[in-house]
């Protein structure tokens, strides 16, 4: 099913709707979710309260890429989850890699302490994918939005695993001295 | 403003950035026969970038050729004589037959050189012009090779896979897995191929670099054939040179701008 159908299902108040949407987006999004969480009933579960969520959020919205408007929800459902299991002690420890790596990026003595800030920090990110050649952008979107591993990223590229981290590594670097000399710090 | 922030910053970025990251993407599988066309263009490449180093004047040493382990010889006692008083690891002279030394980039930080950080030979009278520089990157995976040329250096970049994995054998490598233990970082690799040996400079974990010479390449080959360990069959020469710079900066300095 197309996704401007699936959205019409939406407006039109049809459930069948949320049935659909699982079964064309379930396993991407359980993917996603995964990444962040590393454990099988958590995805499950926000995987499903990212089909209530859009449930609830369309109408109003219509969204133009419904797949990749799927993938905020249910990342940012699954991230909300992984802050909730931690403050449990009960989160795993996945995560946290990709949060180190992307420290990488941050300049020095680097705060950001408004959401206009942000705001101008995830201009400035936009910037710099946009600059980027297409599989370096790809990759660093693999790895930091999609939460992938470096193998699986290496495989969906047939690339090798060191090209993937030597992407990565470059495109971190060209990302910190971007915002350096942007100076985008608060 | 910590990683995780970040992480969680990325969910903002716009829809046809996070469409196109997931879009599918054709698959790039090579057939036998590429691969081994490849391979063949490598071998020539390296075959041909060697002659034209051979013969573009690089050399301008009229000795007669000398066996590696006859050079070193002669090496080592041409540097005794030289710096009869000098300390082991103690740089004797700026001057260098490879212009290693004289073409390195200041350390990091402007930060002098200490006095060990470089060991320069001045055996006098050997070429100041390689048959070509062979520098790769262990974790990129591209190789580039650096020929002399009157303007400086020109480079050509391999990133077939398996062109690379011709180079890495011809360069005594046999298995790229065991360099991550020897280093981290960049690697280099000088190619005399007049007196048919080779330097390899790589960094160790500590950002320092040491030159290596090939003293019996038929032993060598023998090795990689049986699968022995080839690095046992490098020998530290007395000639290291230490940067605590990165090693594609140090390259990329000798190309003409």
């Amino acid at each position: 099913m197309e996704d401007i159908e699936l959205i019409g299902l939406y407006w039109s108040r049809d459930q069948q709707a949320i049935t659909c949407t699982a079964a064309q987006y379930g396993s991407y999004c359980t993917r996603i979710s995964m990444n962040i969480l590393q454990n099988h009933e958590d995805a499950d579960e926000c995987v499903n309260d990212t089909w209530l969520h859009a449930w609830n959020a369309i109408p109003p919205d219509r969204p133009s890429l419904f797949r990749a408007w799927l993938a905020r929800v249910c990342r940012n459902l699954s991230l909300d989850r992984y802050k909730y299991l931690k403050a449990q002690k009960r989160g795993g420890q996945a995560p946290e890699v990709l949060f180190e790596e992307l420290e990488f990026c941050l300049p020095d003595r680097f705060t950001c302490e408004d959401a206009l800030a942000e705001r101008e920090l995830l201009a400035a990110i936009e910037r710099f994918l946009r600059g980027c050649e297409e599989s370096r952008r790809t990759i660093f979107l693999r790895r930091y939005f999609y939460g992938d591993s470096v193998d699986a990223i290496a495989n969906r590229m047939s690339m090798s695993v060191g090209s993937v981290k030597s992407s990565l590594f470059r495109a971190r670097e060209a990302l910190r001295r971007q915002l350096e000399k942007e100076g985008v710090v608060v | 403003m910590t990683g995780q922030r970040l992480f969680e910053l990325l969910s903002d970025l716009p829809d046809d950035l996070i469409a196109e990251a997931d879009a599918p993407r054709p698959a790039r599988r090579k057939s036998p026969v590429l691969q081994w066309s490849a391979l063949a263009a490598c071998t020539a490449l390296v075959i041909l970038l060697g002659s034209f180093a051979l013969n573009s004047g690089g050399y301008k040493s009229a000795a007669p050729i000398e066996s590696p382990a006859a050079q070193d010889s002669a090496l080592a006692e041409s540097e005794s004589a030289a710096k009869p008083e000098a300390a082991p690891g103690e740089s004797a002279s700026p001057e260098t037959d490879y212009g290693l030394v004289d073409t390195a980039p200041p350390t990091a930080g402007g930060a002098e050189e200490s006095p060990t950080d470089t060991t320069a030979d001045t055996n006098p009278g050997t070429p100041d012009v390689p048959g070509f520089w062979n520098a790769y990157s262990l974790t990129s995976e591209v190789v580039t090779l650096y020929v002399p040329s009157e303007g400086g250096w020109a480079a050509t970049t391999v990133t077939d896979e398996v062109s690379i994995k011709g180079i890495y054998t011809r360069l005594f490598i046999s298995d790229p897995e065991v360099l991550p233990a020897l280093s981290s970082r960049a690697v280099s690799v000088l190619v005399d191929l007049q007196n048919g040996f080779a330097f390899t400079l790589y960094a160790d974990a500590a950002g320092e670099a040491t030159l290596y010479t090939v003293p019996d390449e038929a032993a060598l080959t023998e090795a990689l054939e049986a699968g022995d360990d080839p690095w046992a069959l490098l020998t530290e020469t007395d000639r290291a040179v230490r940067y605590s710079t990165d090693l594609d900066a140090f390259v990329t300095e000798l190309l003409p701008q």
